[in-house]
């Protein structure tokens, strides 16, 4: 009888268990109620909640919706370098393409949803900026033979935002008041004042998110890792994984004259391609493209 | 003696199903701007419902990266991908615009919190940048049909929702 009213009370503690999640939340809406009915000072109200926050800050604590106007914010920097290339046979096809990329990788949702354009640059580059907006140069487009190949740089892209890594590339002193964005008072004031703050938070983050685009590039980490998840994309959906090592070899051959856009802010292409080689699956097996994908391809790239 | 174990074993199962009845039912929020539902757990499954930013969901049970969810006012169900929720329960300020009744924790996310259209609003009129191509940008919509028929006319494989 006893064992019995041991394991009533174990299933007890398991179901309270499943709802515990809300212990945390108590705290928090505990102090905010605290607040409203005047039985606890401001000051002190935020500080505890500061506290209880001050342990889980940095990227991963950055919502969907500020992915996405930080997302929107280097999205018009690049736009501001860059001219679109209005052509909407060839926007469409980038825009199936990468969609179809989209649904093979481990983020397909994001706040916003992923979108792509081409920019009219005969520069070779290519830009993810968070959230799911992709940047691609005709110069970049040029350099590919087919889709598979496009395919291949669409697909190192999407994994940059897969991966986080713009949000990455963010300071984290910039985060502070973004993540623990608490406030008690409702004076007119102060409100501004905190506006006034995240304001400066939100164009410090878009400058280092676009210095890394732009100017550094990643890690070779992060271009390894991307490039691991751009194969498991492409293999998913039936592309040539290898599509991304020939790219780079062109762009590696490319660099040896230039270093401009890609060239800067990418590391050296040979070392990347080992590694790609690696990531392909021992079960791949290389299969012509069907001759309606070549036909697909050469009508929507004709005029890029 | 051989009745009371028997009693006792039916009531422990009892509870342990209980148990993970209450577990399985778990409660979730959409965390994107718009997200279709699905009669099967794949993109190109058929849309049931859509729901938006906020929406409290029930999740019946996972299959890979999809939730089975029952749709909100209803009894019917559909599928989600895993990464359209969150475990936080998404709480919208009484005024989107006004910042200061706003509250995180690692349970409770506010909707507009941190960085928002405001924060947008400010960066735009300090630098002057014109967003109309990003608007313009997110205006791309390309439905799953488009996306099965490319998949199928480039002799592409067409299960990739069902995979994860």
């Amino acid at each position: 009888m006893r064992r019995l009213v041991f394991l009533v009370f174990a299933c007890i503690v398991c179901i309270l268990a499943s709802s515990c999640q809300y212990i945390g939340k108590i705290t928090r809406v505990g102090t905010n109620i605290a607040v409203a009915t005047g039985t606890m000072d401001e000051d002190r109200a935020q500080e505890i909640n500061q506290q209880a926050d001050a342990l889980a800050k940095s990227f991963q604590e950055i919502t969907p919706e500020q992915e996405y106007y930080i997302g929107r914010a280097v999205a018009a920097v690049v736009l501001n370098d860059y001219q679109p290339y209005d052509s909407e046979a060839a926007g469409n096809y980038v825009n199936v393409l990468g969609q179809s990329l989209v649904l093979s990788s481990e983020r397909p949702m994001t706040f916003g949803g992923y979108h792509f354009l081409i920019l009219d640059s005969k520069e070779i580059n290519a830009f993810a900026a968070p959230g799911g907006l992709i940047f691609v140069t005709r110069g970049m487009l040029n350099r590919a033979a087919n889709e598979d190949e496009v395919a291949a740089i669409l697909a190192h892209e999407i994994a940059h935002i897969e991966l986080k890594h713009g949000l990455q590339s963010i300071k984290k002193s910039r985060l502070t008041t973004a993540i623990t964005d608490i406030a008690v008072s409702a004076a007119e004031n102060s409100r501004n004042e905190r506006l006034a703050e995240l304001s400066s938070e939100f164009g410090g983050s878009i400058k280092d998110i676009t210095s890394t685009l732009v100017n550094n590039g990643y890690s070779r980490a992060f271009e390894l890792e991307a490039d691991e998840s751009a194969v498991a994309m492409l293999e998913s959906l039936g592309y040539d994984p290898k599509a991304l090592m020939r790219v780079l070899r062109k762009m590696a051959f490319r660099q040896l004259l230039r270093r401009e856009g890609f060239a800067k802010t990418h590391p050296k292409p040979w070392s990347r391609i080992g590694n790609i080689r690696s990531s392909i699956s021992k079960s791949y097996t290389p299969a012509e493209a069907p001759r309606q994908r070549r036909v697909r391809y050469r009508a929507a790239m004709k005029k890029v | 003696m051989i009745f009371r174990t028997e009693k006792r074993a039916i009531f422990t199962l009892m509870f342990f199903l209980a148990a993970g009845f209450l577990c399985a039912q778990r409660s979730m929020s959409i965390t994107v701007q718009k997200v279709e539902v699905r009669t099967s757990p794949s993109f190109l499954g058929g849309v049931v419902a859509t729901l938006v930013y906020g929406d409290s969901v029930r999740v019946r049970k996972e299959q890979g990266s999809w939730y089975q969810i029952t749709i909100p006012d209803t009894r019917d169900t559909g599928w989600i991908h895993s990464t359209s929720v969150t475990r936080k329960r998404i709480v919208f300020a009484a005024s989107s615009a006004d910042m200061s009744t706003e509250a995180t924790s690692s349970e409770v996310a506010l909707a507009g919190k941190g960085f928002n259209k405001q924060v947008e609003s400010q960066f735009i009129e300090e630098n002057q940048y014109d967003y109309a191509w990003v608007d313009r940008m997110e205006g791309i919509v390309v439905q799953s049909d488009e996306i099965l028929a490319f998949l199928e006319e480039g002799g592409l494989l067409t299960t990739e929702g069902d995979q994860e």
